[in-house]
C-alpha cells in the first residue's frame, strides 16, 4: 500500500465527488419530458421522429403496472432479437471471421444475459461473435439495458417525491431521453478519447504477426473432417506444433467500450476485457474507464436529492455508498499487496504483492480498485482476474455483489437497490424507537416493505439455490478447474455475479455447457426482473401516498445517523445471508493458505 | 431447439407478468 495508490485514490475520490452534482443536474434535466438540454437543437428533432415512428405519447404518463408492463414487453422483445441475430450471424454481414451461428444455449445465456444489463460472457468474443454480433446483438443492448435500469429509478424516485398521483413517468420516454441525450453523446465523446488513446476501431479482418520466440506446443490431431481423433482407450490424440504467427483480432473496440464501462454493461470486446492493451490502452484510459462506471450512479444520487427537495439525503446515500466502495477497495489492496504467503514459501518474490492475474501495466493498486468499483456497481468489466486474487481480497468482490450492488451500483439499478435498503432501514428504525415508519413524509406500511422484502429475498433464494444444485451435481462440478473451496467460490461466485446482474467471472468456471447456460441465464433474468416488478410496486405504492409534512418526529433521513443506519443495514442482511457460504469458500481458504500448505 | 429456448423465454416473463398482477392485487388488498 505505497503512496502511489494512496494519491491515486484520492484523486478518484475527488473527482468523483466534483462530478456528482454536474451529472446530477444534468439527469433532472434529461429525466423531465420537457427538460431543456443544450443538445435540444440537434437531437430534439430526432426525439419526435422517434416518438411519431413508435406511436408514442410523451405526455401520457403510465401507472406502476404500465411501466412494469412496458420494461418487461421491451425487454422480451429485444431479447428474441439479439437471440436470433447470434443464431443467424454465419449468414448475416459483418463477419469477416466467418464465425458460425452461437449454440441455441449460448446464445439464450447471451441473450439473457445482455438483456439484463449483466454481460456474463460464456465465450470469448474475439473468437465466437461477429461484428455485427457485438455492435447489434450486444452494444445495442448495454445502452438500452442501461437505459431501462435508468428509467425505473427514475420512476421510484417519481413515486417518492410525488404527492399522491397514480402514475410513474413514462417508461418509453424515459428510455428514450436515457439514451438519446445522456447516453449516446458521452459515448461518443469518450469513444473518440479512447482511440485517440490508442483503441482500436475498424472492421478489418485478423492480422497475422510473427511471434519473437517461436515455440512447440501439443494441441488435438484432428481428421480431414476437423474432427479430433481419439486413440484406442478415447483419450485425444496430441501432435506437436510449432507456433510460429500470432492472430491479432480486430474490431469496432472503442464504441463498445465506451458504453461497455459507462452503462455499467462489462462485456468485452475480447475475452480477457479491461486488461487487453486494444481494451485498455493507457494508464488514463483505465482511469477514466473506472471514473466512467461510477459517473451516473453517483449522479443519480444527486438527482434524487433534487426530486425529493432534500438535497441532504441525497448526499448521504452519496456518503453511505462512498463509505461501503472505501472499505471495500481498502480490504481488497491490502489483501493484494500482502501477496500469498504460500508463492512466498516457494521462493515467488511478493514484493510487488500478488501480481497473479494481473496485468503488470496496472499492479496492484489499479487491479484492486478496479475490482472493487466493478462489483460495486453491476460493471463486471475486468483489468485483472478476479480468480487469481487472494482469497480475502476475492472475496471482496464476489461480497460487493452480495450486497446488492448498491455502492453506487449500476446505472439507475445501483439507486433503486439502495432505496429498497432505505425503506427497510428506516422500517427497522420506526420498529427501534415505537414510531410509524416515515420517509421524506410518506408512511412506510405493511405493503411496502412487503414488496421491499421481496425485492431483497427473492434473486438472494435463487443465487443461494442455484449454487447449491451446482455444488451437488454432476454438471456442476464438472465445470470447476480448481479443486476444495476455491472451486466453490468459482461456482458462487458465478451465480452471485449472475444474479447480481454483473456479469465479472472467477475465471476457472467453464460456463459454456448447456446446464450452466440455462441456470446462469436464468440467474440473470431472475435478477433483474424480479428486483424490477417489486421496486416499481414499490413505487406506485409511494407514490399514491399523501407526503405529510415532517415534524420533529419524523426520522430524519440525513445526517450521520442515517448514513450509518443505512450502511448497517445493508452490511447486515448481506452478512447474515451470505457468510455461511462466503465460509466455505474464501474464508476457509484464506484460513487453509495462511495456516498450512494448501494453494488452491 | 430454438423453441425450446423461446418457449423458456417466454414463460419467464410471463411469470414476471403474473408478478405484476399479484402484487397490483397485494397492492389493492392492502390498501383497503
Amino acid at each position: 500500500m505505497n503512496a502511489n495508490g494512496w494519491i491515486q485514490l484520492a484523486f478518484f475520490s475527488i473527482v468523483l465527488l466534483a462530478l456528482t452534482k454536474p451529472m446530477g443536474l444534468y439527469l433532472v434535466r434529461v429525466l423531465d419530458v420537457n427538460g431543456r438540454t443544450w443538445l435540444d437543437p440537434a437531437l430534439k428533432p430526432v426525439e419526435r421522429l422517434i416518438y411519431r415512428v413508435a406511436g408514442i405519447d410523451p405526455t401520457k404518463e403510465q401507472d406502476w403496472q404500465g411501466y412494469a408492463i412496458s420494461v418487461l414487453i421491451f425487454s422480451l422483445v429485444t431479447l428474441l432479437l439479439t437471440y436470433f441475430i447470434l443464431r443467424l450471424q454465419g449468414v448475416l454481414p459483418l463477419n469477416p471471421q466467418s464465425f458460425s451461428g452461437v449454440s441455441g444455449d449460448l446464445a439464450f445465456n447471451t441473450a439473457a444475459s445482455f438483456t439484463t444489463n449483466t454481460n456474463w460472457q460464456n465465450y470469448a468474443g474475439e473468437s465466437t461473435l461477429s461484428y455485427l454480433s457485438q455492435m447489434v446483438g450486444l452494444a445495442f443492448h448495454n445502452f438500452i439495458s442501461a437505459a431501462a435500469g435508468i428509467a425505473v429509478a427514475a420512476a421510484l424516485v417519481r413515486g417518492i417525491a410525488r404527492d399522491k398521483t397514480a402514475t410513474l413517468g413514462n417508461f418509453w420516454t424515459d428510455l428514450t431521453r436515457s439514451c438519446l441525450y445522456l447516453l449516446l453523446p458521452i459515448c461518443l465523446v469518450f469513444a473518440v478519447f479512447l482511440v485517440s488513446q490508442g483503441m482500436i476501431q475498424n472492421f478489418s479482418t485478423y492480422t497475422t504477426a510473427k511471434v519473437v520466440e517461436p515455440y512447440t506446443t501439443q494441441v488435438v490431431k484432428k481428421d480431414a473432417g476437423g474432427q479430433g481423433i481419439k486413440d484406442a482407450q478415447g483419450n485425444p490424440l496430441m501432435e506437436d506444433v510449432k507456433v510460429e504467427t500470432q492472430t491479432i483480432p480486430q474490431g469496432p473496440v472503442a464504441s463498445q467500450v465506451a458504453i461497455k464501462m459507462l452503462g455499467t454493461n462489462g462485456g468485452g470486446f475480447f475475452n480477457a476485457n479491461a486488461s487487453h492493451p486494444f481494451e485498455n490502452p493507457t494508464p488514463l484510459t483505465n482511469f477514466i474507464q473506472i471514473l466512467s462506471i461510477f459517473l451516473i450512479p453517483a449522479g443519480l444520487t444527486y438527482y434524487l436529492g433534487r426530486m425529493a427537495s432534500n438535497q441532504k439525503h441525497g448526499w448521504s446515500v452519496w456518503t453511505a455508498m462512498f463509505l461501503l466502495f472505501l472499505v471495500g477497495v481498502l480490504v481488497c489492496w491490502y489483501a493484494e499487496a500482502h501477496g500469498n504467503p504460500r508463492l512466498t514459501a516457494l521462493g515467488v518474490d511478493q514484493t510487488c504483492g500478488n501480481m497473479e492475474g494481473k496485468e503488470v501495466r496496472f499492479g496492484i493498486f489499479n487491479s484492486s480498485l478496479f475490482a472493487t468499483v466493478t462489483t460495486d456497481a453491476s460493471c463486471g468489466a475486468v483489468n485483472s482476474m478476479h480468480d487469481s486474487f487472494t482469497p480475502l481480497g476475492g472475496l471482496v468482490p464476489m461480497f460487493n455483489i452480495q450486497l446488492g450492488e448498491v455502492v453506487f451500483g449500476g446505472v439507475g439499478a445501483g439507486l433503486f437497490g439502495m432505496l429498497v435498503f432505505v425503506v427497510l432501514a428506516i422500517f427497522l428504525a420506526g420498529l427501534m424507537v415505537g414510531r410509524t415508519p416515515e420517509y421524506l413524509g410518506k408512511k412506510i406500511e405493511s405493503f411496502d416493505i412487503q414488496v421491499a422484502a421481496l425485492a431483497i429475498l427473492v434473486p438472494i433464494v435463487f443465487l443461494l439455490g442455484f449454487a447449491a444444485l451446482a455444488s451437488t451435481t454432476e454438471w456442476g462440478v464438472k465445470a470447476l478447474n480448481n479443486a476444495g473451496p476455491h472451486g466453490f467460490s468459482e461456482m458462487l461466485y458465478a451465480f452471485t455475479s449472475c444474479i447480481g446482474n454483473n456479469g465479472s467471472a472467477f475465471a476457472g468456471l467453464s460456463g459454456n455447457a448447456p446446464w450452466y447456460n440455462l441456470t446462469l441465464g436464468l440467474a440473470t433474468l431472475i435478477g433483474r426482473f424480479l428486483l424490477i416488478v417489486p421496486v416499481l410496486a414499490l413505487a406506485g405504492s409511494l407514490g399514491r401516498k399523501k407526503t405529510v409534512p415532517q415534524s420533529a418526529g419524523s426520522f430524519p433521513v440525513s445526517g450521520p445517523t442515517f448514513t450509518f443506519l443505512l450502511i448497517g443495514t445493508v452490511i447486515i442482511v448481506g452478512a447474515l445471508t451470505f457468510f455461511p457460504a462466503l465460509s466455505l469458500g474464501p474464508i476457509v481458504e484464506h484460513f487453509l493458505m495462511i495456516n498450512s500448505s494448501k494453494l488452491f | 431447439m430454438d423453441i425450446v429456448w423461446i418457449i423458456i423465454s417466454l414463460i419467464f416473463f410471463g411469470i414476471c407478468l403474473a408478478y405484476v398482477g399479484f402484487l397490483a392485487k397485494e397492492g389493492t388488498t392492502w390498501k383497503t
